[in-house]
């Protein structure tokens, strides 16, 4: 027995779906895993937390604090902390030092994330009960009792700070060898080296301040040197800087400000391509247009015309798919102009101006890719216009080459249609009304 | 530790064998007590296959990258709550599902990009054909009754069997094979409608 086509159409559908999914993505699943874990754990921990809490005042009695982890304290190094252009020598901060076992690896360069192996750690800490942080491997840092607040001193590698809002008068500081970040209830990530030191923040406010004065960062923005600890520390930043804002997205990529340049890596066209999948057009198309003319110009061009037409800019939509279809290559000229014409037709209600995106990209030419489609939206708006004798033309095209095409229905209905009202147009200019005959 | 040494892999212990119980009952007691190798072995096992989970259920138009790293920390924050009712993998997969349901939203929140393809790489060969083809299934999908288009993604592209598909959706066999047969005819039906699909011979 002969399958229908559209079932063999549905299987090779199926089988190209099934073949696709047993590709490799294209990231390391596994590498997700240890930063999934002590997310999850620290989630688990925050709401056991709360649940206590809950119960305690309930009952009345005393707030639960939550011991987070172990703490094994060793002995640190004195810390030389530059702040302001003053230098002052701290000795033997509190016992509250953090730092990584050995064996465990660090990032071996800036700019590379941490090698994610099973013995690869990401702590996360508690500080006062309410403030959390995440510290990447290799680093070393100190959390101090200060008068004012919480004062932590990174002495090397990064770590990620989630700061809740700070009562009046209250500070949270970090201390590194190069300089103090002070923050006001935020999302931040630090990192100290040899080379300086880096700083990104994914929401909220913080002051650096270094020998040279000092800067602020608000969200987005990254001061220094890209260091490894820090883009392995990102997911968990913008993680937390969604659940601040309620569930909006993560904020954007940090970008170079003031007083440095970012080594985030710059968004790929599959990004811009998954933002605006993901609801955040806007994102793609300042991205498409700051690299419009750089390399992949075409490509970029076209997320931008993409995030056009989601943002709902149909216009401006379409004259840019009009303007690729120009400007494009034999392979991808009639699918710009397609793209053209179908939002002059369906969004714009301009017919004529599909017709036109439509010839001039040759989208219904005997050799074009979508030929059948184009000659089908073409038909449509010759339809709108109320056109018979090109729609009768048309249509014998689209029959004579598509027989068995499946807009083969719609186009013999409507051509019967248009048959109709052209002979009645017909016999209505032959035969005009009489004159009455004059009265004698 | 023994329990991550023996026997078949840690998520697909099933309660239903009498062979795996004892181990269950171990595993549930290790994740209960937080036991972070035990938690981290199960979480490395889960994630090539919550990956691949998440990128059948949101199909190629979507990056998985966030989905699959959420999935895996709710994942991760909820398995002290596994009680060995089910595989550990159809409880993961529940999880994924409900993470997978809120990206969908989100993606559809947006005007949709009509059915054609976006402006893509022009990768040569069969792999791009492979992936425009899965991409316009996907497009299909995204338009039927979700519960069919569950029905034909658990089965259909994640190869599951009518029965484990029918219990990660909390129904019956004969069901899921009824849902799978009606999200065939819709979905034969969308692409006889079509135009890009001329009649083939």
């Amino acid at each position: 027995m002969t399958r229908d086509p559209q079932s063999r159409d549905l299987d090779a559908l199926l089988d190209a779906a099934r073949a696709e999914l047993r590709e490799p993505p294209d990231f390391d699943p596994t590498a997700l895993v240890p930063a999934a874990s002590l997310a999850g754990r620290a989630r688990h921990r925050r709401r056991t937390a709360g649940r206590l809490a809950a119960a305690a005042a309930l009952a009345g009695g005393a707030l639960a604090a939550v011991a987070v982890l172990a703490i094994r304290p060793s002995p640190a190094p004195p810390a030389v902390v530059a702040e302001r252009g003053r230098a002052a020598p701290v000795a033997n901060p509190s016992p509250s030092v953090l730092d990584e076992p050995a064996g465990v690896p660090s990032p071996s360069r800036a700019g590379e994330p941490p090698e994610a192996t099973s013995r690869t750690t990401f702590r996360t800490r508690m500080v006062d009960g309410r403030h959390v942080l995440v510290v990447a491997p290799g680093a070393g840092l100190a959390i101090e009792d200060a008068s004012v607040g919480a004062r932590v001193r990174l002495h090397r590698g990064a770590a990620l700070f989630d700061v809740r809002p700070l009562d009046r008068g209250e500070r949270f500081e970090v201390v590194t060898p190069h300089g103090t970040v002070r923050v006001l209830g935020t999302v931040f990530a630090v990192a100290s080296s040899a080379g300086g030191l880096s700083v990104r923040v994914f929401e909220g406010r913080v002051a650096v301040e270094r020998a040279g004065g000092r800067t602020t960062l608000r969200a987005g923005q990254a001061l220094g040197e890209g260091h490894g600890g820090i883009e392995a520390l990102e997911p968990f930043g913008r993680r937390a800087a969604a659940t601040r804002r309620r569930g909006r997205p993560a904020s954007a990529a940090p970008r170079a400000d003031t007083g440095g340049t970012s080594a985030a890596a710059e968004p790929t066209l599959a990004d811009a391509r998954g933002w605006i999948a993901s609801g955040e057009p806007a994102r793609a198309l300042e991205e498409a247009r700051a690299r419009a003319d750089g390399a992949s110009g075409t490509r970029w061009r076209g997320v931008a015309a993409d995030a056009l037409r989601a943002l709902g800019r149909h216009r401006e939509a379409a004259a840019a798919f009009d303007a690729l279809a120009r400007d494009a290559g034999d392979a991808d000229r009639a699918r710009f102009g397609f793209l053209a014409a179908e939002l002059r037709l369906r969004r714009l209600a301009d017919p004529s101006g599909a017709r036109v995106s439509l010839h001039l990209a040759g989208v219904t030419s005997p050799s074009s890719p979508l030929r059948e489609r184009g000659l089908a939206l073409e038909l449509e708006a010759l339809d709108a216009l109320n056109d018979h004798a090109a729609f009768e033309a048309r249509a014998a095209e689209y029959l004579d080459a598509f027989a068995r095409g499946s807009r083969r229905a719609w186009v013999r209905s409507r051509r019967a249609a248009h048959r109709a009202a052209r002979e009645r147009a017909d016999r209505a200019t032959a035969h005009p009304p009489r004159a009455l005959p004059r009265p004698r | 530790m023994a329990l991550l040494v023996d026997g078949p892999e840690l998520t697909r212990l099933s309660p239903r064998h009498e062979a795996d119980r004892e181990r269950v009952t171990r595993l549930v007691r290790e994740l209960r007590a937080s036991n972070v190798q035990v938690h981290r072995a199960v979480l490395a096992e889960l994630s090539p296959r919550v990956t691949r989970w998440v990128r059948g259920w949101l199909g190629p138009a979507v990056d998985p990258r966030d989905a699959t790293q959420e999935a895996l920390c709710q994942i991760a924050s909820a398995l002290h709550r596994y009680r060995g009712r089910s595989s550990l993998a159809t409880f993961a997969h529940r999880i994924t599902y409900r993470v997978v349901a809120r990206a969908r939203k989100r993606a559809r929140s947006h005007e949709p990009l009509g059915d054609h393809p976006l402006v893509g790489d022009d990768d040569p060969g069969r792999r791009a054909e492979q992936r425009r083809a899965a991409a316009r299934l996907y497009r299909h999908l995204d338009r039927m009754n979700e519960r069919r288009r569950n029905a034909l993604v658990m089965v259909e592209l994640l190869e599951m069997t009518p029965k484990e598909a029918a219990e990660l959706a909390g129904t019956s066999p004969s069901a899921m094979r009824n849902l799978l047969m009606h999200a065939r005819r819709e979905l034969r039906e969308r692409l006889r409608r079509d135009p890009a699909f001329g009649d083939r011979t």
